[in-house]
């Protein structure tokens, strides 16, 4: 660093601050625990419609999301449903709107786009981000990329350095046979109480999602088949057959 | 003992407000010269700085504990600056009421000017230099932060600072 650039750094830290500045950060910090007491409060509320789906269920729990468009989604900030709604990227894909029941991966509207995320974020933790940021917020991760649709359907793909793509078309992967896609799911252990149940269905609402998932609560984040990766440099493996046969 | 940003961070996800302040105001100051040195205005400062605060308070959640907090926060704050720059359609960096002295009747008329040809770079060059030399981040690190090539960074921080140069006449 020379002693011009020292100046410019020295003038830059000198930058006065304004009088009211105490005020205002306090009033942001204000405003935003305001909020998230609001929506922590808000959540426990509508804990009550899946309490009562969960006297339903008896062991395994499949807990899909659902809400817009008659679909519910767990977990969610107050800004999440408008932001999605108004995503260019998110509208109309299949795994995420789903207002006819069951939709298959080639239902994705065309040129649906893709992610590059940073080299050394493996598939799980790409699905994991996208489904906490999507949820939490309406919108994609910021460390990802949205780059050009990978081909019809090809859910993965390797760089050459080692980087993954990910395409929002079917990011859980679909069907092979019939190309219906996977949604999201969480799983609740097996054999525990209905109370207990309850009680981790409102630590998911209530909390983050990801690395804060309560105790034996996870994302699902099945395996893709061979037929929906792709590494570049290598032989792209046969399609599944729903692609082969025409996708439809 | 001062309490770490993780600590403060797990306080206030339960809802302490004062783990909150404290944490807010170990970067307020920094974020808003930041702020000012992209945009050169000091309102538009306060909006961004006070957006991106509440927007990552309320979304603590979402942080990943791996991560340093202070980096998600300026890049929050870098582009919520820069949002803002851009959705206010009557913005110019050439606006006069710079000369009233934004800061107050304190700020040295140096310091204004200075400030106003910081504000006054093209985007590509004045992000970089804002994180290199108010923000104090590496050019490793704001290539992470930009999603840059570090050779990128490297170049743009060298036009930046030849830029300031030559407005500044090696005043310096």
């Amino acid at each position: 660093m020379d002693d011009f650039e020292r100046e410019l750094e020295r003038r830059l830290r000198d930058i006065p601050l304004p009088e009211d500045s105490d005020g205002r950060r306090e009033r942001a910090v204000a405003r935003a625990m305001n909020q998230r007491a609001r929506t922590r409060a808000r959540r426990r509320t509508a804990t009550v419609a899946v309490a009562a789906l969960l006297t339903i269920c008896a062991a395994a729990f499949a807990v899909h999301s659902f809400q817009e468009e008659g679909r519910q989604w767990l977990g969610g900030g107050d800004d999440a449903p408008k932001a999605r709604a108004e995503s260019p990227y998110l509208q109309g894909l299949p795994w995420l709107w789903q207002p006819d029941g069951g939709r298959v991966v080639t239902d994705a509207p065309s040129g649906t786009v893709s992610l590059a995320f940073p080299v050394g974020v493996t598939y799980e933790e790409a699905v994991e981000r996208l489904y906490t940021t999507i949820t939490e917020e309406g919108t994609l991760p910021t460390e990802a990329k949205v780059v050009e649709p990978l081909p019809e359907g090809v859910v993965t793909r390797e760089e050459a350095d080692g980087a993954l793509r990910l395409s929002l078309a079917a990011p859980f992967g679909y069907e092979p046979e019939n190309g219906r896609v996977r949604t999201p799911s969480l799983s609740l252990p097996s054999n525990v109480p209905r109370e207990e149940a309850v009680r981790l269905i409102e630590a998911i609402k209530d909390g983050p999602l990801g690395e804060a998932l309560p105790s034996g609560v996870t994302l699902e984040i099945a395996p893709l088949p061979e037929c929906q990766t792709e590494r570049v440099g290598e032989s792209r493996p046969p399609a599944c057959p729903f692609i082969a046969s025409g996708g439809s | 003992m001062e309490p770490s940003d993780k600590e403060l961070i797990r306080a206030a996800r339960k809802g302490d407000r004062d783990a909150a302040n404290q944490l807010a105001a170990r970067y307020w100051q920094d974020a808003w010269k930041a702020s000012l040195a992209l945009c050169g205005r000091r309102e538009l400062a306060n909006d961004a700085t006070q957006d991106a605060f509440e927007r990552v308070l309320r979304n603590l959640s979402r942080i990943d504990e791996r991560r340093p907090f202070g980096a998600w926060l300026h890049r929050v704050v870098v582009n919520r600056t820069l949002d803002l720059i851009r959705a206010e359609a009557r913005f110019s960096p050439l606006i006069d009421d710079r000369a009233d002295g934004i800061n107050g009747p304190e700020r040295s008329l140096d310091a204004m000017s200075f400030e106003s040809i910081v504000s006054r770079l093209p985007e590509e060059r004045r992000v970089p230099v804002v994180l290199r030399y108010m923000l104090n981040y590496r050019p490793s690190e704001i290539a992470k932060m930009l999603d840059l090539p570090e050779g990128t960074v490297h170049s743009r921080l060298t036009r930046g600072i030849a830029q300031l140069r030559e407005q500044l006449g090696e005043e310096s």
